[in-house]
């Protein structure tokens, strides 16, 4: 009896193997055919980005950056902000992007909650939308044998890989959704009616150390043949950037331009231009990315 | 160990495969008859040291505390002194669910009791971690210890025997609480690899991780990121995140507990099921022979029925029916809410006995309106069990009802995954209710329908399930 369960069993997981197989397979080429979504941005991102800016950062990178007042004939730009990640997504996905290509510009928006250790149990979420470029280059496969040792096993299943984005990939293969522009989308839209009450009490900050030696590395590895831009884009109300001293530091140790306006009185007094107090709204974006290019242009003709 | 945790994949398979290759041995069985529960022991006592090994000293206590009181009581003649053992053994043993799950709660209502006269108390905190499934095991213990004390069974003299029954691996972290009548013979027996026992066993971790994984934790991805923010959210929306909250939990429970059914069935015991489509239930009463039943048989035998029951007037019955029930809520949680929450279930039982609802059941139209009434009343009530604070409960129920605008906040996505998971659950539990035959794939004569069946809900759960290994609900008891 329980020989016969024994082979029962391993009949249907064989089964099952073949299906996982077949069907991993079939939402693979989903995921590369998606006609617009996420599946359609995100496939775009880690597999065919071209362009010669490109942005990453957290929802704030997201809404933040208007690739069109970047654009003019000559350069082109791309948004991959990612909502609710960090370091650990952008440092393994800029190894797997130069693999193609590489991009002349990078500009980081940097949320120091990025770099808190408190989000340290969260480190294995933040490498979703890398699943699927499991097993394509070490850069991707060792990040997530690092924050998730079992990736090793769960990853042998076509399936588990597409977990989460079935439905997306099957809904972007049937409906064209274009609620993005050049990767840029706005994550909250409106104006924000009440003002917040705002924090600005001088605080202590318990940072990750291992996403700042992360954080270390991308620009160690990329700042000769990338011209990196590390931006902190305005939270309404605030006053106080002390969280953000470790970035300070680290682009001042590496010659990195941190254009920072994260207690910009441009904006920050200004409650019409955001959505919410950590997101811009339209015209906040808009002007927000007009200034982030002057900078830009000119912290590239004082180099000229 | 969770069941729904990558760790559980490939730990259980060498528990298994270690169990059955010892006690298939026929010479070492016969040397060492009882080796298997050894083993057991082992597993349950290391997978628990796991978890927290000073816990497992409190799991240890509670277990030796109840047998060496129930061999006092048995060999005790005089009525007082047995009642004196009772009482003590009792007390005992649920000291450290008094501590560990009640003291903060008693500090501080009585500190609220005395700041209403005017008086400041500072009692001092404890921040200890609740040892796991404690008010579980230990309502396991105290139940064996009361049936010896009512003479229902004898004492069991065998340690390492008790040992296991309070200890076995599958129930002790959420259930089911097993009785010693049900699980004490299984654990003396021998027992053999039974083939249909198996496959039923796999049956029963299939459908409970698709509960689990894909219905309860895709649910409370979408309707936890509104915690603290509902009542900024319509009335459309609180009432949504109310009803989903009672798939939610079912899910979440019913999952776990048939996990757990599954697992004794493949090492070769037969735990009570605990649910039986409660949300097909007529009324509150018969909800509560359908929900967590082995805390209801629990709560008529020990508490229920020791008060009275329903042997005595009419309103003494309601008050034990009421009383029976406030147990319930604060065996939930240490928190008034949940007393609130178990007075409500007692109060609508009361009413449905008042109106002879409790032993009337209709058919037809009739039958579908008392399910759904049912189910709604379930579902305000779970309101209070789910928010943390009686202004968090009434803000909700009220915006329920005054708010009327319609805007829902759930992502395209996770409609599809609800309304998918939720398909499924609500498609098996009324096929297996009302036994449609033809449908049902679980128990099809056609093998390549049933394994179709399989696969299916294997796939589901691989595409649509958390993998985060998310805490069960009833684990926080």
């Amino acid at each position: 009896m329980m020989k016969k369960f024994l082979i029962q069993l391993s009949i249907f997981l064989t089964l099952f193997a073949c299906i996982d197989f077949a069907l991993g397979k079939i939402l693979q080429y989903g995921e590369a055919h998606a006609i617009g979504g996420k599946t359609e941005r995100s496939y775009y991102i880690n597999n065919k980005t071209h362009e010669d800016y490109l942005v990453f950062g957290s929802s704030r990178a997201v809404g933040h950056y208007v690739p069109d007042v970047f654009c003019n004939g000559k350069t082109t730009m791309y948004n991959c902000g990612e909502d609710e990640t960090g370091i650990i997504c952008f440092y393994p996905k800029i190894n797997f992007i130069k693999q193609r290509y590489t991009p002349k510009v990078i500009i980081y928006d940097v949320y120091y909650v990025d770099l808190l250790d408190g989000l340290r149990f969260r480190n294995v979420d933040f490498l979703k939308t890398l699943k699927t470029s499991y097993g394509k280059t070490e850069s991707v496969d060792s990040i997530f044998w690092r924050y998730e040792p079992t990736s090793r096993f769960k990853m042998l299943s076509n399936l588990y890989r597409y977990n989460s984005t079935s439905i997306n990939i099957l809904i972007d293969n049937i409906r064209k959704t274009n609620w993005y522009d050049k990767g840029f989308y706005l994550l909250n839209t409106g104006t924000m009616k009440n003002a917040p009450v705002v924090e600005n009490s001088h605080k202590s900050y318990l940072y990750d150390e291992e996403k700042l030696q992360m954080l270390e590395k991308f620009i160690v590895e990329n700042k000769d043949k990338i011209q990196l831009f590390f931006a902190i884009s305005p939270e309404y109300g605030k006053t106080n950037d002390e969280m953000y001293h470790p970035i300070k530091q680290l682009c001042k140790k590496y010659n990195v331009p941190l254009l920072n306006h994260y207690c910009d009185t441009t904006f920050t007094l200004h409650q019409e231009l955001f959505a919410n107090q950590n997101h811009l709204n339209c015209e906040g974006a808009l002007k927000y990315s007009s200034i982030i290019k002057n900078e830009i242009q000119h912290n590239n003709n004082i180099d000229n | 160990m969770l069941f729904n945790s990558f760790e559980f994949l490939w730990l259980f398979p060498i528990i298994f495969c270690v169990y059955y290759l010892i006690t298939c041995r026929k010479r070492l069985i016969d040397k060492f008859p009882k080796i298997g529960n050894y083993l057991l022991i082992a597993i349950s006592y290391g997978l628990y040291i796991k978890y927290k090994p000073e816990y497992a000293l409190v799991l240890l206590g509670v277990t030796a505390i109840t047998y060496l009181t129930a061999l006092k009581i048995e060999k005790e003649h005089a009525y007082g002194k047995k009642k004196y053992l009772i009482f003590s053994g009792i007390a005992l043993a649920v000291l450290p669910l008094l501590v560990f799950k009640y003291y903060h709660f008693l500090c501080s209502s009585f500190e609220s009791l005395l700041g209403e006269i005017g008086l400041s108390v500072g009692l001092p905190g404890l921040n200890w971690v609740m040892p796991l499934g404690i008010s579980f095991f230990t309502f396991q213990a105290i139940g064996y210890l009361a049936d010896v004390y009512l003479q229902r069974i004898k004492a069991e003299y065998n340690w390492w025997d008790y040992m296991l029954f309070v200890c076995f691996f599958p129930q002790i972290a959420s259930g089911p609480i097993s009785k010693a009548k049900d699980l004490l013979p299984q654990i003396k027996s021998k027992r053999s690899f039974n083939y249909g026992q198996a496959v039923q066993g796999l049956r029963w971790i299939l459908w409970g991780m698709f509960l689990k994984v894909v219905l309860a934790d895709r649910i409370g991805i979408s309707i936890d990121s509104f915690n603290g923010t509902l009542d900024t959210e319509s009335g459309l929306m609180n009432l949504a995140v109310a009803l989903l909250y009672s798939f939610q939990i079912y899910g979440d429970f019913a999952g776990y507990s048939f996990m757990a059914l599954g697992i004794g069935e493949l090492l070769g015991f037969e735990l009570i099921n605990n649910f039986k489509r409660p949300y097909l239930s007529q009324s509150v009463t018969e909800f509560w022979h359908r929900w967590h039943i082995s805390l209801s048989l629990w709560l008529k035998d020990y508490i229920y029925i020791p008060l009275g029951g329903s042997r005595c007037s009419k309103f003494c019955n309601y008050g034990n029916i009421l009383i029976t029930f406030l147990v319930s809520g604060l065996w939930h949680g240490a928190n008034w809410t949940f007393v609130a929450w178990g007075g409500m279930h007692g109060l609508f039982q009361i009413i449905e006995k008042m109106l002879g609802l409790n032993k009337k059941e209709h058919t037809g139209i009739v039958k579908g309106i008392r399910i759904l009434v049912t189910f709604l009343v379930v579902s305000f009530a779970w309101i209070f069990f789910r928010q943390p604070t009686f202004s968090g409960a009434w803000s909700q129920i009220e915006r329920i009802f005054t708010n009327h605008d319609t805007t829902l906040h759930f992502t395209t996505e996770s409609i599809i995954f609800m309304l998918f998971a939720l398909s499924i659950v609500i498609l098996k539990d009324v096929v297996d209710e009302w036994k449609i035959k033809q449908i049902d794939g679980f128990h099809s004569s056609h093998k390549v329908f049933r394994w179709a069946v399989y696969l299916f809900l294997l796939t589901s759960i691989l595409l649509m399930g958390v993998f985060d290994a998310s805490q069960f609900i009833y684990i926080n008891f």
